[in-house]
């Protein structure tokens, strides 16, 4: 017992007598033998190839791996350690001069073997490291580019590294080891123990395999110190000569008298412990793009997979499939979901390009871990849809687009709450603060936006908001939202058993209305507006019980909720009502958004816009015009050739039509050789032929200022007034985020009226101004701040619209010329009177014109009507308001203008638009003091359209125009 | 006699020593051979590396590995992907810049160095239209 005792102790005190030294040539054996049975199975040709089968199929062959990567470590870490310690005692000076050079080139050829070691993975990591480290050497003088080609080959032929790993290097540095000690073999205690302790480490830790998707580039353990120092250093030879004048310092170390060997040992260790940090800080504090991070937000560190030997899957019977290249362990599992178009097909990218997760394993755990379980998110768009195989450029347009940035709804939003002095500037929803206006927003319309994270199954419905890549391309068919809704049935209830659902949503280019209906159902509401509905408060008992159905549990199979009763109402999902209303022309021909609103508009075209208006490219006349642009499917640009073949949407080699400013394909459009035009819907591939604007609207000068929009809107909905406060009792939810918070936002606001839009002036680029809709974007009453408790703030501010309203006749001239709502003033009564001072001043001669008696009767109801020219009559217009007046700034609650008055800047949600002068008033209202005798129709209304200036010089004894 | 049997030891002796002192210049030829292999392997290898891309790019910036295409305003330029740092191979654009994934030099689009440490600008690459007019051949890429 004694004995054994004593055997024990000094098998353990043997160990620490010797241990860097034997250590280091036990893990140098152990490398070595395990290398030469990995030799056996790895294919030089194709080394990813080799180690992602190990990692799948071949558990032996992977602990070989493993024991060959953790000896490599040991040897490392022991021979810094053997160097170290033999340095401090000072055994260098005993050396014979010939060996001691031969030891300080094999610590080159240490480096060597290990970096070699490292770039044999032929992962995307070794890859880019293999392009540093001939950069590096190629800076060499002289012999820079011979030496980079001798040790490391040409980029992507992994021969010449072999054949120096695995002979030159090795044979060198066993050369060295043999010639330096003089011994063969290390003491079998130490081998021992350094086998059991690399044996076990790699039953549980495998070695890093890059998977090519994670952008986070870094190479080994210890080249991160280089890599850190490389990131601050412009010249790289600098680092090369650092490095040569180290190896000689080295050198020298043996010939250094006492004072000056300790001075340079001393600073090689102070140069040691610094890389030591450097590594540190390389490992843990460096992310994607070599960013500056902190450790516990990025998963980077040093990357070691804990992936036990004894969790490989059963794979015999399982097939290994590669795609794109790569071996692929999901599809050993998942080879049966169909679901897809081509481009998607399991077979085509796997799961892993969209999915990721771990491609290398079987074992489900591990396959499953980091996995994303719904891809397209902007937040991971980088690493799934957007990687450089798939959609690259597209992503960081999304990224820029207006339905990521927010950026108009930011700014105006500020401008309103006085933070930003005019409503301009380019902004990011990620960037919003926590002054009154940004969390405002966040509170109340930050969930609006393409970047907002989807984290729920299932369709895009009313509720969605945001998605990313999914809130347009996710479709479900019926078959796998069944296979979903009873998927989720059993994760919740697990009463019955399941398979696990094979029928995958698709991705797709059938963008229907309902993808963007979520949204674009608020605010300015273009959706609902284009199907036809306005909203209302109403409280009927019919909607009230029509409430009650779609607050019961959500039915993941009624997730298009329209409920409709007579088809006079409609209540949505989130409970707000709306009534029918006539559809715009574009949607009862059965049009969808992205007829219209091509890939470049909606995905944006990577440039940032201030306001939503700017990205958009397609106009009218795009479609309605005489003249048109053209272009054949083989001049295309690439994105819209690709999708002309997805959507089929080419017909008989005609040409199609261009956006004309942008220079854009229409891709569903085409122009036949007799010179028609025809649309094809893409979803419905109906065929429309496109109709050139009617005479009407582009002849004569009168309304040459126009735009479409201004005759064509046939409604608008819109509320005038908007109380708004914070309550800061209250529960709140910060949209932009996702969480709960104290505090919240109320807003309060009036009916919702349906009328036609008023008109405005807005500014063209090009400098030309137009008229254009609008509808009152913000009369707003703002207290009880977040921030500054006791400020007020009133608003009256609209904003051009494109309500989506369109119908083919267009407005009466009255609707605008004698409407006071048209023409700034809000709702009310506008009246032409006539006055005779010199028989009696009080006596009303003309008839009252009555707009809302006489609307569509294009019928004057004066009687007798007088010249104007006589100075004793003149005509004068009044307008009575329907609205109380505010006190704020004495207008009625819906009017942009007071009556024959200007107005101050700012009134209008852009810095480019305003509303009529006086002088533009004036002359509207002298229009409508004709029509209030003319009918419409009238000869003189109809020549007046084409040159007004000419009517007026030969009006009749009988009109009296407004003073 | 002495004398002379004394200059000739030394005689033998420096032979010798001559000898092993320029025995290294037995290296030089293999050098040379080591040198000219090498030169003709690396020539051999840079023959034709132009790529062929399609020339109906869209708008924006298109990556073709080792070659990005930018397409701004209908005009093109081609540069290489290898960062003038290190040469790493840049894959991502990020707020419209090329950004390097391995110590995160940050080039505009013109190529030119907004954030080091790369002080040098990507490199052009000279490009022209193949004869049916379908595709853009990148030379010396
Ligand atoms: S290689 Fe690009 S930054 Fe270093």
């Amino acid at each position: 017992m004694p004995e054994n005792n004593f055997k024990k102790k000094s098998f353990f005190v043997s160990f620490l007598n010797y241990p860097f030294g034997n250590i280091s040539i036990a893990s140098l054996i152990i490398a070595i033998l395990s290398g030469v049975l990995l030799a056996i199975t790895f294919n030089v040709q194709n080394p990813l190839d080799s180690i992602s089968y190990w990692l799948l199929a071949d558990p032996a062959s992977t602990l070989l791996r493993n024991i060959h990567y953790w000896a490599a470590q040991l040897f490392l870490v022991a021979t810094i350690l053997h160097i170290v310690d033999h340095l401090h005692r000072g055994t260098e000076k005993d050396v014979k001069n010939g060996i001691w050079f031969r030891l300080t080139l094999s610590l080159f050829f240490i480096f060597y073997v290990m970096i070699s070691g490292f770039l044999l993975k032929g992962d995307s990591d070794s890859v880019q490291a293999g392009r540093i480290i001939r950069t590096l050497f190629e800076q060499i003088p002289l012999i820079g580019n011979i030496l980079t080609y001798s040790l490391f080959g040409s980029g992507g032929n992994y021969q010449i590294i072999y054949v120096n790993h695995i002979a030159t290097a090795t044979i060198i540095l066993i050369f060295v080891w043999i010639e330096h000690s003089r011994q063969l073999y290390p003491k079998v205690s130490v081998f021992v123990y350094t086998f059991v302790v690399i044996f076990i480490i790699s039953l549980f830790f495998s070695a890093n395999l890059h998977d090519g998707k994670n952008t986070i580039v870094k190479g080994p353990w210890y080249f991160l110190g280089l890599q850190e120092i490389l990131h601050w250093v412009s010249e790289p030879i600098y680092v090369v000569v650092f490095a040569f004048f180290l190896l000689v310092i080295f050198y020298l170390l043996k010939f250094a008298h006492q004072k000056t060997d300790k001075a340079i040992k001393y600073i090689l260790l102070c140069l040691g412990l610094l890389y030591i940090i450097l590594i540190f800080i390389g490992a843990f504090f460096r992310g994607e793009n070599w960013k500056y991070v902190l450790p516990w937000k990025s998963d980077n560190g040093l990357r070691i997979n804990y992936l036990p030997i004894f969790s490989f899957a059963e794979v015999d019977t399982l097939k290994i499939y590669s795609v794109l290249g790569r071996n692929e362990g999901c599809l050993s599992c998942h080879n049966n979901v169909k679901g897809f178009e081509s481009s998607h097909l399991p077979e085509a990218i796997g799961c892993y390009s969209c999915h990721l997760g771990n491609p290398y394993t079987l074992n489900k755990d591990y396959a499953h871990s980091d996995m994303i379980f719904i891809p397209g998110n902007l937040s991971d768009a980088n690493n799934t849809c957007g990687t450089s195989d798939c959609h690259p450029d597209i992503v960081p347009r999304v990224d820029n687009s207006i339905m990521n940035t927010l950026s108009g709804m930011i700014s105006v939003n500020r401008f309103v709450f006085d933070e930003l002095k005019e409503p301009k500037g380019l902004f990011k929803a990620q960037d919003l603060n926590q002054s009154n206006a940004d969390n405002h927003l966040r509170n109340l319309c930050a969930s609006c936006h393409i970047g907002n994270v989807k984290t729920e199954y299932g369709p895009i419905t009313e509720r969605s908001r945001g998605g990313g890549c999914n809130a347009c391309h996710l479709n479900y068919s019926t078959e796998a939202l069944k296979q979903l809704i009873n998927y989720e049935k059993f994760v919740k209830y697990k009463t019955h058993n399941i398979n696990i659902p094979n029928i995958h949503p698709n991705l797709n280019l059938d963008i229907s209305d309902e993808h963007c209906f979520g949204c674009h159902s608020r605010s300015g509401r273009i959706s609902t507006n284009y199907e036809g509905w306005s909203e209302i408060f109403s409280f009927e008992d019919e909607i009230k019980s029509l409430r009650q159905i779609n607050n019961s549990e959500p039915n993941l199979s009624s997730q298009k909720t329209i409920v409709d009763i007579n088809s006079n109402y409609r209540v949505l999902m989130d409970g707000r009502v709306f009534k029918k209303q006539p559809a715009d022309v574009h949607h009862n021909k059965g049009m969808d958004c992205i007829d219209c609103h091509i890939a470049q508009e909606i995905m944006g075209d990577g440039n940032l816009y201030e306001h939503k208006e700017e990205q958009v490219k397609i106009q009218c006349t795009d479609c309605h015009s005489y003249q048109s642009k053209t272009i054949s499917y083989n001049n295309l640009d690439y994105e819209s050739r690709k999708i002309v073949d997805l959507q089929k949407s080419q017909r008989d080699n005609n040409k199609f039509l261009l956006i004309q400013e942008f220079n854009l394909p229409l891709i569903n459009s085409y122009q036949n050789n007799k010179g028609y035009k025809y649309l094809i819907t893409q979803i419905k591939k109906d065929s429309l032929q496109l109709k050139p604007p009617a005479s009407i609207c582009i002849e004569g000068k009168a309304h040459e200022r126009l735009s479409c929009n201004s005759c064509h809107t046939q409604w608008v909905s819109y509320c005038a007034g908007c109380h708004t406060e914070y309550q800061p009792d209250g529960k709140g939810y910060d949209l932009l985020v996702n969480k709960e918070i104290n505090g919240r936002w109320v807003e309060t606001s009036s009916d919702f009226y349906v009328d036609y839009p008023t008109l405005g002036v807005k500014k063209e680029k090009s400098g030309k101004e137009i008229i254009d809709t609008f509808i009152p974007g913000m009369i707003i009453t703002i207290d009880n701040m977040k921030n500054e408790k006791d400020k007020k703030i009133f608003k009256r501010l609209f904003a051009p619209t494109v309500a989506h309203t369109i119908n083919k006749d267009g407005r009466s001239c009255k609707s605008c010329h004698n409407n006071s709502l048209a023409i700034g003033y809000g709702k009310g009564k506008l009246s032409y009177k006539i006055f005779d001072t010199e028989t009696n001043p009080q006596t009303k001669l003309n008839s009252n014109y009555d707009l809302s008696a006489n609307e569509n009767k294009n019928v004057a109801n004066h009687k007798e009507p007088r010249r104007s020219d006589k100075s004793n009559i003149f005509g004068k217009w009044s307008f009575k308001p329907q609205f109380a007046i505010r006190r704020e700034d004495n207008l009625p609650k819906d009017a942009w203008i007071g009556f024959m008055q200007n107005t101050n800047e700012n009134s209008t949600t852009r810095i480019n638009t305003r509303p009529f002068n006086v002088d533009e008033q004036k002359r509207i209202l002298l229009v409508g003091a004709c029509l209030t005798c003319h009918a419409e129709n009238s000869n003189v209304m109809q020549e007046s359209l084409i040159d007004f200036e000419t009517v007026l010089k030969k009006i009749s004894k009988k009109c009296v125009l407004p003073e | 006699m002495n004398m002379l049997k004394a200059n000739f030891q030394i005689n033998k002796l420096s032979r010798k020593e001559f000898l092993k002192k320029i025995s290294f210049l037995l290296f030089l030829p293999i050098i040379w051979l080591w040198d000219s292999s090498i030169k003709q392997i690396i020539k051999k290898d840079s023959v034709d590396n132009s790529i062929l891309i399609p020339s109906n790019l869209p708008a924006g910036v298109s990556f073709f590995g080792k070659a990005a295409v930018v397409k701004e305003n209908n005009k093109l330029e081609v540069f290489s992907t290898s960062c003038t740092h290190l040469g790493c191979r840049i894959k991502q654009i990020e707020n419209g810049k090329f950004i390097c994934p391995c110590h995160g030099s940050e080039f505009n689009l013109q190529g030119e160095v907004l954030k080091g440490p790369a002080t040098k600008p990507l490199r052009k690459l000279k490009y022209e239209l193949t004869s049916d007019k379908k595709q853009i051949k990148i030379i010396n890429a």
